[in-house]
């Protein structure tokens, strides 16, 4: 099996596994499972990498081995240059388990101080960490209510905070949204986008297809201990039969003189037309946004504040303060536009997340196939369209099509 | 309901804020110095009128008849203005108090005598009696009070200050002074442990992995009521052995008994409290994973272990100083109570609540030529033995140490025997520094006659060569007597020579016994003290809390690398065996094998004898040194002992089970198989 590799030059691995294995024993040292089965990758440093695979695949197993919880059975496994079990590494790495095993007994402050102290953070920053990052996750006026009084939802969002308590450099988060609410979910998504601007190396492993489909830089996908694939989002994910063209609302004419452009240059036509509908998510959010506007009151936890200060911090030494704000106002993230940049590059073009108000055409050889989105949004979809478009390809369809008739403001990607 | 909850925890709340924790702070000192604000007023009343009583005495000469030492001899009372205190308990000590030049010798003595009955039950003389107690008390009630208050704990020290007034107010209704007692001693030691958890849990504060996670043992065993299960019986079981103790008997059976019950009630619930939640935080946190998220952080698996011990020590020690404190409130309260007579009152002070040395009389065995000649003579007189010898069925080396055993053995027991009219004289040696101190010293002796019959008296004479004086004494067989001996009777190189004689005494002369009597070698025994009860008290925590650090560890050991119930089985197992090891010990001794019984047996025998042998071999010394026993007979953990328990226990078998427990959890895959299969 090939090595998956990012395409950051010679840089080491803050995780390298070759040929790992391992292999569960009963009581009597028979081999019970093989959990693990001679899997080969390396996770590079600000790196966005994403572990799939149905429960049971290995996926929990590697990261427990990542950790030093469990030792291999044969292989090479190397976190930040070093064993798992050697106890420095582990001041570098921020773990998440899949399920938040914190002491029921200890308040949500005391929660954060008990982990702060492992690392030997001293009195005053511990404070200040927890206060951050309980304002963080919404968390902030339940500090002093114990963790044996918190829904799933809230334990998870206080598992989270544990996770980033040492500003680690290597976050690995197992099913971080796992329990969490829509509004959680997508602040864990930008949260970790953050992160990876700061420069931090993560590491998510998730059966929820969108959540790493929509965060991360490079995936394996494991099955029965097995790495069935590998690569990045847009290797894995592009559907290069089919072009599809989002633009605003389109009257029938129009699609009629767009088909018969298709047809006189490919021969094709368009296979299907329709009006993209808003996602679920992006109108829940939506909703809720505006009932937070008239203040409406919750109980238990509220919606995450900011990053915390301490987090945000400094820039990586890889990026410049100005570069920093450029991409935080602008979208897509950094490594959307090197994904924008490849698609770009290749024709036909990846598909694009609908966006409300438009409509979606597709065009292609085979039958229509569901659009992935291969690229990574920050922000919820908009109406006004997200990202600069191609405007001589457009201009050059709708010329063939409609010989200089009415100029529309599509976006294409 | 819902608004008694929301008021509490609106209280809660308050209690917890800067300005309710002032709040607290100020109101809850204020009720404390009102609380015992009474006993330095009844302190000023008594000194005053204590004072006037002494100017009356020191007025009263008995050679020269004044009015006030005829008052005291004929009526035993002192007028004060125009009230006379006192009564006929004076007037029969009334003719002792004076000294040859007829003043009263002990004026100060005396006076807090016939001013006695004067006090109310809950101002005892003792503390009412010093200038500067009541102070003391109102400012550590204040502090603790106030201190309570400022760390957040003002709403608890509420609630335990209102609950033990309610039950002392009842009690007092009651006339039982007692119960008030108990229920205010109670409350105190409620608020006490309050605040040292606080402290325990400030102790443990510092920024690294073993004080993070020993802090978490402690919140832990806060939260879930363990702690505070075993504190709760504390409270309750040691104020309720006072209640149980019967002021009718001699004090010095009533210090003892509340001494033997309260400490050894204390250790075993602090040992049995650290083993049940050393092995329940271990082994739970490994199989409800907590211990993942810890162990994935830069936390090395000995500081794992370490932290959880430590938070059980620091639990332990929290513990043990609350129960100490409050056995030490119990006792001064005890100590109030009147003593039965004047011997029963100096055995309270100079036999229990003292911390003695004893010394056993020297005896001389056989040298290596006597016994070489009594073993020769055995062989030669024994055909049989000679020609086994000869014939090679016996190596006379094994013969010859069997025999040296047994007639050594016989020498010694020989020196322990009185024939009927036979007298022995006994050599105690070392006794200088009870030369030196003064102090009386006792001799303690239970001695062996007859059939052991409970209702037969024997009679006995105990001679003292110095000075040629001799007692007649009676004893039971098989029960314990002291014997009170002046220091001046020890040499001047610190020998005591005591004669002890099988005879009696009566009205024509000395008489023959019917039996031998004897004794075993430390059934005869000179005590002296050496140092203060105290003293002794703070060695016997240590002994304790060396053992409590041992248990702590192997708890935490033994659950680190088996489940919950199988740790705690071998854990208790281990606690018990060592326990119990001096009686295991004498046990083994006596166990042998039966030659008779089928050969099954006789390996099951085998088996119990050597896994019994083998358990006392390693737990041994656990039990060795018993610091409740100590205590209760006024012994004192000499330095060797305390050396032997500290370092060897406390240190030594701690650290080694630590590095068995650590060799153990090293290779442990904390994290197990989730996956399918």
């Amino acid at each position: 099996m090939n090595m998956v590799t990012a395409p950051h030059g010679n840089a080491p691995g803050i995780v390298e596994a070759a040929g790992l294995v391992k292999t569960f024993r009963d009581f009597w040292m028979r081999d019970k499972a093989r959990a693990v089965d001679g899997i080969d990758f390396e996770i590079r440093p600000n790196e966005l990498f994403g572990l799939l695979g149905p429960n049971g695949s290995g996926k929990s197993t590697t990261i427990k081995l990542i950790l030093g919880l469990l030792r291999k059975t044969r292989g090479k496994l190397l976190v930040l240059g070093q064993d798992p079990g050697n106890v420095k590494v582990k001041a570098q790495i921020g773990y998440l388990p899949e399920e938040s095993y914190l002491y029921r007994f200890l308040t949500a402050h005391e929660t954060l101080d008990y982990y702060a102290k492992l690392f030997g953070l001293d009195r005053g920053t511990r404070r200040r960490r927890s206060g951050e990052l309980l304002e963080m996750v919404g968390l902030d006026r339940l500090g002093h209510r114990q963790v044996g009084e918190f829904s799933k939802g809230m334990a998870r969002r206080l598992g989270i905070a544990q996770a980033l308590i040492n500003d680690p450099a290597f976050l690995i988060l197992d099913e971080p949204t796992s329990g969490l609410d829509p509004i959680g979910t997508r602040q864990v998504k930008d949260l970790l986008l953050d992160l990876k601007r700061r420069g931090k190396t993560i590491l998510l492993s998730s059966h929820l297809l969108a959540d790493v489909e929509d965060v991360c830089d490079r995936m394996v996908i494991l099955y029965g201990g097995k790495i069935h694939a590998q690569g990045t989002a847009g290797d894995l994910l592009a559907d290069t039969r089919h072009t599809v063209i989002e633009s605003a609302r389109l009257d029938e004419a129009t699609i009629v003189a767009v088909d018969e452009v298709i047809r006189a240059r490919t021969g094709g036509g368009i296979e299907r037309v329709a009006a993209p509908r808003q996602k679920l998510e992006s109108f829940f959010l939506d909703l809720v946004e505006r009932a937070a506007a008239k203040e409406s009151s919750t109980s238990g936890a509220r919606a995450g504040g900011r990053t915390a200060e301490f987090l945000r911090g400094e820039p990586s030494p890889a990026t410049g303060d100005a570069l920093m704000e450029s991409l935080t106002r602008s979208e897509p993230a950094p490594q959307q536009r090197s994904t924008i940049a490849q698609a770009a590059a290749t024709a036909p073009p990846a598909p694009t997340t609908p966006s409300l108000g438009g409509i979606e055409t597709v065009t292609g050889d085979g039958p229509p196939q569901p659009a992935p989105g291969s690229t990574v949004r920050r922000d919820r979809p908009s109406t006004s369209g997200v990202a600069e478009p191609d405007r001589s390809l457009i201009e050059g369809l709708l010329e063939g099509g409609t010989k200089g008739g009415e100029k529309p403001g599509g976006t294409a990607s | 309901m819902n608004l008694v909850f929301e008021v509490w925890r609106r209280l809660r709340e308050m209690s917890a804020s800067p300005r309710g924790r002032i709040v607290f702070a100020t109101a809850l000192g204020l009720v404390a110095l009102g609380l015992t604000l009474p006993l330095q007023l009844e302190s000023m009343r008594y000194l005053e009128l204590r004072g006037q009583v002494e100017d009356v005495l020191a007025r009263a000469n008995a050679e020269e008849r004044t009015p006030e030492a005829v008052e005291l001899v004929e009526r035993g009372t002192v007028t004060i203005g125009s009230t006379p205190f006192g009564g006929p308990p004076v007037a029969a000590i009334a003719v002792q108090v004076f000294d040859e030049k007829g003043r009263v010798s002990a004026p100060r003595e005396l006076a807090s005598f016939i001013l006695a009955p004067t006090l109310p039950e809950w101002a005892p003389e003792p503390v009412v009696g010093s200038s500067t107690t009541p102070i003391l008390i109102i400012a550590v009630a204040v502090a603790v009070a106030a201190a309570a208050g400022l760390t957040g704990l003002g709403l608890a020290a509420t609630i335990t200050i209102l609950a033990t007034a309610l039950v002392s107010a009842i009690a007092w209704q009651q006339g039982v002074i007692t119960w008030v007692i108990a229920a205010a001693g109670a409350g105190a030691t409620l608020l006490l442990f309050l605040l040292s958890t606080r402290l325990a849990l400030f102790v443990l504060s510092g920024s690294n992995p073993v004080c993070s996670i020993a802090q978490g043992v402690v919140r832990e065993a806060i939260r879930l009521r363990v702690a505070a299960f075993f504190m709760g019986a504390t409270l309750v079981l040691i104020p309720a052995i006072v209640v149980w103790i019967s002021p009718d008997q001699p004090l010095r059976y009533q210090v003892q008994t509340f001494l033997s019950r309260s400490t050894g009630l204390l250790y075993a619930l602090v040992a049995t409290m650290t083993l049940f939640l050393g092995c329940a935080t271990t082994a739970f946190e490994l199989r409800d994973r907590q211990a993942w998220q810890t162990l994935c952080k830069p936390v090395a698996r000995w500081q794992f272990l370490v932290g959880k011990w430590l938070g059980l020590v620091v639990l332990a020690v929290t513990l043990l100083g609350v129960g100490s404190s409050s056995i030490a409130g119990f006792l001064s309260y005890l100590r109030t109570r009147p003593a039965k007579d004047l011997p029963d009152a100096v055995a309270v002070t100079e036999e229990v609540l003292v911390g003695r040395q004893g010394v056993l009389p020297e005896f001389k065995p056989l040298s290596r030529e006597e016994l070489i000649e009594s073993i020769d003579r055995e062989i030669d007189g024994d055909a049989i033995l000679r020609e086994d010898i000869d014939r090679g069925v016996r190596k006379e080396l094994d013969v010859r140490r069997t025999l040296a055993q047994d007639k050594q053995k016989a020498h010694l027991a020989s020196l322990r025997l009185m024939a009927p009219g036979q007298s022995r004289e006994y050599l105690f040696h070392g006794l200088r520094e009870a030369r030196n101190s003064g102090r009386m010293i006792s001799l303690r002796y239970k001695f062996h006659a007859g059939a052991e019959d409970a209702h037969e008296v024997h009679p006995i004479l105990l001679r003292f060569p110095k000075n040629g004086s001799w007692t007649d004494r009676q004893f039971v067989a098989g029960q314990v007597y002291v014997f009170t001996v002046p220091p001046d009777l020890i040499e001047d190189d610190g020998t005591l020579r005591i004669e002890v004689a099988n005879i009696a005494v009566d009205g024509q002369g000395f008489v023959e016994p019917k039996w031998s009597i004897n004794f075993e070698p430390d059934d005869l025994e000179v005590l002296y003290p050496v140092i203060g009860f105290g003293e002794n008290y703070l060695r016997a925590l240590l002994v304790d809390l060396s053992k409590v650090a041992f248990l702590a560890m192997l708890s935490v050991a033994a659950a680190s690398f088996l489940s919950f119930p199988i740790a705690c089985l071998l854990a208790f197992s281990i606690f018990a065996i060592g326990s119990i090891s001096p009686f295991l010990a004498i046990s083994v001794d006596y166990y042998s094998v039966s030659k008779d019984a089928p050969v099954v047996i006789q390996w099951v025998q085998i088996a119990i004898k050597g896994v019994a042998t083998a358990a006392n071999w390693m737990l041994g010394g656990f039990g060795v040194v018993d610091a409740t026993e100590m205590l209760v007979r006024g012994r004192v953990i000499g330095g060797d002992a305390l050396l032997r328990v500290v370092g060897g226990i406390g240190i030594f078998w701690t650290a080694l089970t630590l590095t068995i427990g650590y060799a153990c959890f090293r290779r442990k895959e904390v994290a197990i198989y989730s996956g399918h299969g």
